[in-house]
């Protein structure tokens, strides 16, 4: 494994877009510094051939607004900022991902798990 | 950024119809982003031709095959006007009249068959003409000269007249097709 990539690419495909959604609840922002932020949050190095399909699939789904900016005595930046649709689904994936997480650990840890299907969703519950 | 880099983005975007003014957006940003990060477009994008195709951007319609194959309409009647005034000058100068036989019928038949055909698949000839130039050369020269063997044995061959005509009347449907396109395409905004 790369030593700028400390995670197997399968798992960041997972969780990459919640993160990027959650970078972008701070404050609208750019492509670099989305990347920055991610790189020293622990993440690794993102690359811009992944970023930035992303964040058009976001703009594509109403999820981000994009607008560019004059640059800094550089090239004009493009800046991305969470519309309401965006926050609303931050906030779903986020819970779904957070108890999805509780599940795994549990199973890896040896803990049984109860299951519960309902008309609409299913629960997975970690029991001792 | 790499300048290599940048026109084989443009030319694979262009290949897969995209319009401009996305084309400069998505570089824009690619050297805004290599700018503040000191990577090359390669290590920070990877391929250009990957890169262009995941970004799927919005593809003008425009440019779509079947867009294509509608706005070659005309030009086709203006091909078959133009094959009925030759072959009714020709009769008007052999007599008696003009015959047309099946294999008369076939060459334009062809011709607006390749014309569709390109339309039709114009984006992988496009993309074998730009990254191999030397095999769409070769399949060029190989087809026109299997799609002329075939006109000229067909031609020769299928030469029992389906319909009679005068030449005059052949030269009088001809031009009018002719004109009337001339005078559609001038009206055309």
């Amino acid at each position: 494994m790369p030593s700028d990539q400390p995670w197997p690419s399968e798992w960041l495909r997972g969780v990459l877009e919640v993160c990027v959604l959650r970078v972008l609840a701070d404050g609208e922002t750019y492509g670099y510094a989305i990347a920055s932020r991610l790189a020293d949050s622990g993440l690794g190095v993102v690359k811009g051939g992944t970023l930035y399909p992303l964040l058009n699939r976001l703009e594509s789904a109403g999820l981000v607004i994009a607008q560019w900016r004059a640059g800094d005595g550089g090239p004009g930046r493009k800046y991305y900022v969470l519309t309401g649709a965006g926050h609303q689904e931050l906030q779903d994936t986020a819970a779904q991902r957070s108890h999805f997480v509780e599940v795994t650990e549990g199973i890896i840890a040896g803990r049984r798990v109860v299951v519960e299907h309902e008309a609409d969703r299913t629960t997975a519950e970690v029991v001792s | 950024m790499d300048e290599e880099w940048a026109e084989s983005f443009v030319v694979e975007q262009r290949l897969l119809g995209v319009e401009g003014a996305h084309i400069g957006a998505a570089l824009s940003e690619v050297e805004s982003h290599c700018s503040e990060n000191g990577q090359s477009a390669q290590l920070a994008f990877g391929t250009p031709v990957e890169y262009a195709r995941s970004l799927q951007l919005p593809v003008n319609l425009e440019h779509s095959p079947q867009a294509v194959t509608r706005s070659l309409v005309p030009i086709m009647v203006q091909v078959l006007g133009m094959y009925l005034l030759n072959w009714s000058f020709e009769a008007a100068l052999r007599g008696p009249g003009l015959e047309i036989t099946a294999g008369r019928l076939l060459i334009p038949a062809v011709s607006l068959l390749a014309m569709v055909a390109i339309a039709r698949f114009a984006e992988p000839v496009l993309r074998t003409v730009v990254y191999h130039p030397t095999v769409a050369g070769i399949r060029a020269w190989l087809t026109f000269f299997a799609v002329a063997a075939i006109c000229v044995a067909a031609f020769t061959s299928l030469d029992e007249a389906i319909w009679r005509v005068s030449a005059g009347w052949g030269l009088a449907a001809g031009a009018a097709v002719l004109t009337g396109r001339c005078g559609v395409g001038d009206r055309a905004p």
